[in-house]
């Protein structure tokens, strides 16, 4: 199992650039997200390591050493496409065994090898029939036995959860991870949802071929360094609020049309107006608090209620009710909230960048 | 009408018999339009010469006779008067081979080179943009066009009435075909069936032989059994470029004409017997054919 | 819970059969005017083709469908006044947004002052003044779902049908849709009938849900009563993510007292003997308790487990735990800080177990204290 390094790694489509000067680096037997909207350059970027595609500048580096003159068929990449691309005209035992054929291995060794991981993932049973027979999940799992099945240095996974239900997703997300831990495989995954990627070890942002942060799960989720990640990671979406940072005579205060928040003062200087961002479950329903809004719409979700809340000046918010709450909320209530100054989050209006985040 | 009132129509069992008639009725009778010609050319091949040219005319022979099939093999062999006016003094052995001989060649080249032109175009684009364009020009004159030019180099080559010859002309000009085919049915293959073959270690040799070929197998014989038909019922350059050694069985047809007219039933004898190696070839890579069109990529 | 009015959908004993192939089975609804209903379902299990059968794009083998009480069952759906949106919203690409909207109000022959009118009044409420002149192809997918049903709110229907419209959008955008679509639906009050396979959307938008498998209906319920009492042992796995942990208990009579027996430990179900006894016990039960409503901490009392996998959703942390050799799933709160190998303490609370038949996966009872 290799460890991937990309490295200033720039690419452009017709004048159009993709990727720009994107750098990562992925140990060996880490489970590595790419988390990005579509477009943002994440399968580009797979390609480029797999050497389907060439970077137009930047290199990379497995285990040290650059592979970027060796020719994809070489590399030792596996990758699992989003539309899977088994071969149809062979037999799924046919499908996982194609790379091993290609290494010239004994017939007893690839039946031995392709039962093994057939049973890893349970798809003994699909061995002798086609691939136009298999559900949406089976033949991920196919996909995924012929990639596993040489043991290949890296394994990328292309947004591998699409079109599968949602208990089957689950299953697969399991399975990945227990894959990892027990094979010691490194994966690299892409996707754009980021419930998805929470199970890797580090996650990328990535957006507009920028790379916005790299960090684990609970980092991106809780310190995210750019408005972009902040609202891009989290069920429902950060809510947001375009505010002025004014200094007064006691310190400092947000200023929002609806509302008005005292924040005790930082050594830093601000610039005028902000973005403040605070998470759905983070905000307090208070009798007397600052932020005074009506419901609109109530979605109960089993145990929770979201609470689609609007402003007086037309903004609207959300709001997760803590599943103690029993009280059931309507259409048309009106409440008041508060904002707790250690769940608030500030970001620059122009850059994005979060301000009071303190660099480690 | 609207499909819905068909359809509610057709929950009425009268109706849905009557309908199915219908159905069955209209099948036949398109099938029936195609099979016409062929099984009337069944019918001349039997007939004596009395009969040829009788009207109003009788779909089963009077008096069936196997002389117009015999006379093919043995041309020498009394038949009336017709035959001291038949010119053709050779069995139809000798084109039949020929024919044997040239057109399966010639197919198995054209099909062979254009497959894989056209897998190069199609996914290295090699020629550029232009290429396929360019191909399909061969296509664009009028054969005879050709026939002066080609003359002349074949003189200087001496591969006048040579198989090779024939071989060479046949494959160039249906590569045009062979190449626009397979070029569509290689398209049709998703790319990323090739890309994940190649990261499994396949070179690019190995992917168009182990992946790429199986896939588009059906539309290969599709593109070879439509080569084959054109090569096999050529005429034009055959008449051309064979004299006596070369002779294929279209010119051999043609040779059935006499001062009072046409042969007709020896003619429809040949034309029969030289439907069989096409019919064959059909029977034999029809399951290709309907795999071919489905591809067996069939997704949800 | 049926609607008191008279429904302005409904469908009696609607059959599809294709080939030999049942897709839907013996399908009764009724619709009020003004509800929002999901068709919630596994891919398969007959909720598009529902749909497809209200809008007139199928006919039923069997039964019938009423509009206002009128038998629209074979009516060509041009004819029904129905709304139908189609999973990629099936815009005409070239066409402006202008012209999408209009285009069924100029199949109809409408003077052009009338359509534009028409046009700018919905163009206004659903926020599309800005995008009436720019292509259908180079909308966002948020524009793009507003004028989907924005074009078939023009044609005033009586009901609106959606099939999947939010399928293929991301996450972060897919939340923002949902709610701008309940908005828009309860402002416009209008009937709208929604197909999904995502559970966790169906429970947001619906006023009431009806859960489907294999053509036939399993339970039709407020997304509340899905989700507290769910009828079948179908409706209780498909509903909540993660799904629900089921576990084959026996039930026993001991010292006086009725118990559900697992492995070593055991619940008293007493309150509720006389029901499972008329169930059959016999035959086997399953006992289903919510993820997120297991009390897990690391302090006793509780079944003691090891955490196996920990995947963190930002607000909470989805465990897997093994427990007794089992697989269970539980939620907690993110705080918690969980970890991967931890050693946790698992308690069911009883008021929130529920208990299934084995043999007819039909629920007993839910709670059993």
């Amino acid at each position: 199992m290799a460890s991937v390094e990309v490295k200033n790694i720039s690419k452009s489509f017709k004048g159009k650039p993709t990727l720009k000067d994107v750098s990562f680096y992925v140990s060996s037997g880490e489970l590595f997200c790419l988390l990005g909207p579509p477009g943002a350059g994440k399968t580009t970027l797979f390609r480029i390591i797999s050497g389907l595609e060439k970077a137009d500048t930047g290199e990379v580096f497995f285990d040290g050493e650059p592979i970027t003159s060796v020719p994809p068929q070489r590399r030792d990449v596996a990758m699992i496409f989003e539309d899977v691309a088994l071969y149809p005209h062979l037999t799924g035992f046919e499908n996982i065994a194609y790379p091993l054929r290609l290494r010239r291995l004994s017939r007893a060794e690839i039946k031995k090898r392709v039962y093994e991981t057939a049973r890893l993932l349970h798809i003994e049973h699909l061995l002798n029939r086609r691939p136009h027979t298999f559900s949406g999940g089976e033949r991920r799992r196919v996909a995924i036995a012929r990639a596993l099945v040489r043991n290949p240095r890296v394994l990328l996974l292309d947004q591998p959860f699409t079109d599968l239900d949602a208990k089957i997703r689950h299953e697969m997300s399991a399975e990945l991870k227990r894959l990892q831990v027990s094979v010691g495989q490194t994966m690299l995954l892409a996707t754009h949802d980021f419930e998805e990627g929470m199970i890797a070890d580090r996650i990328a942002v990535i957006n507009d071929g920028e790379i916005h942060q790299i960090a684990t799960p609970k980092e991106i989720y809780n310190s995210p360094i750019t408005r972009f990640t902040a609202s891009f990671v989290g069920s429902p979406a950060m809510n947001l609020f375009s505010c002025q940072l004014v200094s007064t005579a006691t310190g400092c205060e947000l200023r929002h049309p609806a509302f008005v928040i005292p924040l005790p003062c930082h050594p830093v200087s601000f610039p005028q107006q902000v973005w403040l961002g605070i998470r759905p479950e983070k905000i307090i329903l208070k009798k007397g608090g600052k932020i005074r809004a009506k419901v609109e719409v109530v979605q109960i979700l089993g145990a929770e209620q979201i609470v689609d809340l609007v402003l007086a000046n037309g903004d609207r918010f959300k709001w997760v009710a803590p599943i103690s709450l029993s009280e059931k909320f309507r259409r048309g209530d009106e409440l008041e909230f508060d904002f707790p100054v250690s769940s608030i989050f500030l970001f620059d209006y122009e850059t994005g960048h979060n301000l009071l985040r303190k660099e480690v | 009408m609207k499909r819905k009132d068909i359809a509610v129509m057709a929950r009425s069992p009268v109706i849905s018999v009557a309908l199915r008639i219908l159905h069955r009725f209209t099948v036949l009778l398109v099938v029936g339009i195609f099979i016409i010609p062929a099984v009337w050319l069944l019918s001349i091949s039997f007939k004596p010469p009395t009969e040829w040219q009788v009207f109003p005319p009788n779909l089963i022979p009077r008096s069936p006779t196997l002389d117009n099939y015999i006379v093919l093999f043995k041309p020498e062999a009394p038949k009336g008067t017709a035959a001291a006016m038949l010119r053709v003094t050779e069995p139809v052995t000798k084109s039949f081979l020929n024919s044997i001989i040239v057109v399966p060649a010639a197919t198995a080249i054209s099909v062979t080179v254009g497959f894989l032109a056209a897998y190069a175009v199609a996914r290295f684009r090699i020629g550029g943009a232009f290429m396929p364009f360019f191909v399909l020009t061969t296509r664009m004159f009028p054969p005879v066009a050709f026939a002066v030019p080609l003359l002349v180099y074949y003189r200087w080559l001496r591969l006048i009435d040579t198989p090779i010859g024939l071989i060479l002309i046949y494959a160039g000009f249906t590569l045009a075909f062979s190449l626009w085919m397979t070029k569509g049915f290689i398209e049709g293959v998703p790319r990323h069936i090739e890309e994940a073959a190649i990261l499994d270690g396949a070179s690019p040799w190995r992917v168009l032989f182990t992946i790429t070929l199986p896939i588009v197998k059906g539309g290969l014989a599709a593109t070879m059994l439509f080569v084959f038909i054109l090569n096999w019922t050529e005429f034009l350059y055959a008449l051309i470029f064979t004299s006596t050694k070369t002779i294929t069985v279209p010119v051999q047809l043609s040779h059935y004409v006499g001062a009072v007219g046409r042969f007709y039933g020896p003619q429809a004898a040949l034309g029969v017997i030289a439907s069989i190696p096409v019919v064959i070839l059909g029977y034999m890579i029809q399951r290709y054919l309907v795999t071919g069109f489905t591809f067996g990529l069939i997704r949800r | 819970m049926a609607p008191m009015t008279m429904p302005i959908l409904r469908l009696q004993n609607v059959k599809k059969v294709f080939n030999s192939f049942v897709a839907v089975d013996n399908v009764s609804l009724e619709v009020a005017e003004g509800e929002f209903v999901c068709l919630l379902g596994p891919s398969g299990c007959g909720k598009t083709t529902t749909l497809r059968m209200i809008a007139g794009l199928e006919t039923p083998t069997e039964g019938e469908i009423f509009l206002r009480e009128k038998r629209i069952t074979y009516l060509p759906p041009q004819q029904r006044g129905i709304g139908f949106v189609f999973q990629n919203y099936a815009l005409f690409w070239h066409m402006t947004v202008y012209d999408n909207l209009a285009f069924g109000l100029r199949l109809r022959r409408l003077p052009v002052a009338e359509i534009n009118k028409r046009v700018c009044e919905i163009a206004e409420r659903f926020e599309l003044m800005d995008l009436l002149k720019v292509r259908a192809v180079s909308l966002d997918l948020s524009a793009m779902q507003r004028v989907a049903i924005a074009r078939t709110l023009l044609t005033d229907p009586y009901l609106l049908l959606l099939d999947e419209p939010l399928n293929n959008i991301r996450p972060g955008l897919r939340e923002m849709m949902r709610a701008d679509l309940k908005r828009m639906q309860q402002e416009l009050r209008k009937t709208m009938i929604y197909v999904t396979h995502d559970q966790e959307e169906a429970l947001t938008l619906g006023d009431r849900i009806v859960v489907m498998n294999m053509g036939r209906i399993e339970q039709v319920a407020s997304p509340q009563e899905i989700y507290d009492l769910p009828a079948t042992l179908f409706v209780a796995g498909f509903i909540g993510r993660p799904p629900m942990n089921l576990f084959d208990v026996k039930y026993a009579v001991e010292g006086g007292h009725s118990w559900l027996v697992w492995r070593q430990y055991r619940w008293c179900v007493d309150k509720v003997r006389d029901r499972i006894e008329a169930a059959h016990p016999e035959n086997g039960l399953v006992l289903g308790v919510r993820p997120e409503e297991i009390k897990i901490s690391y302090k006793a009392p509780g079944i003691h487990a090891k955490v196996v996998l920990v995947q963190p959703l930002g607000r909470k942390d989805v465990l897997m735990l093994e427990l007794e050799g089992e697989a269970v799933h539980g939620v907690v709160p993110a705080e918690l800080c969980i970890n991967v190998g931890d050693m946790v303490f698992v308690e069911f609370p009883p008021e929130r177990m529920h208990l299934f038949s084995a043999t007819t996966k039909e629920a007993i009872v839910h709670g059993i204290s």
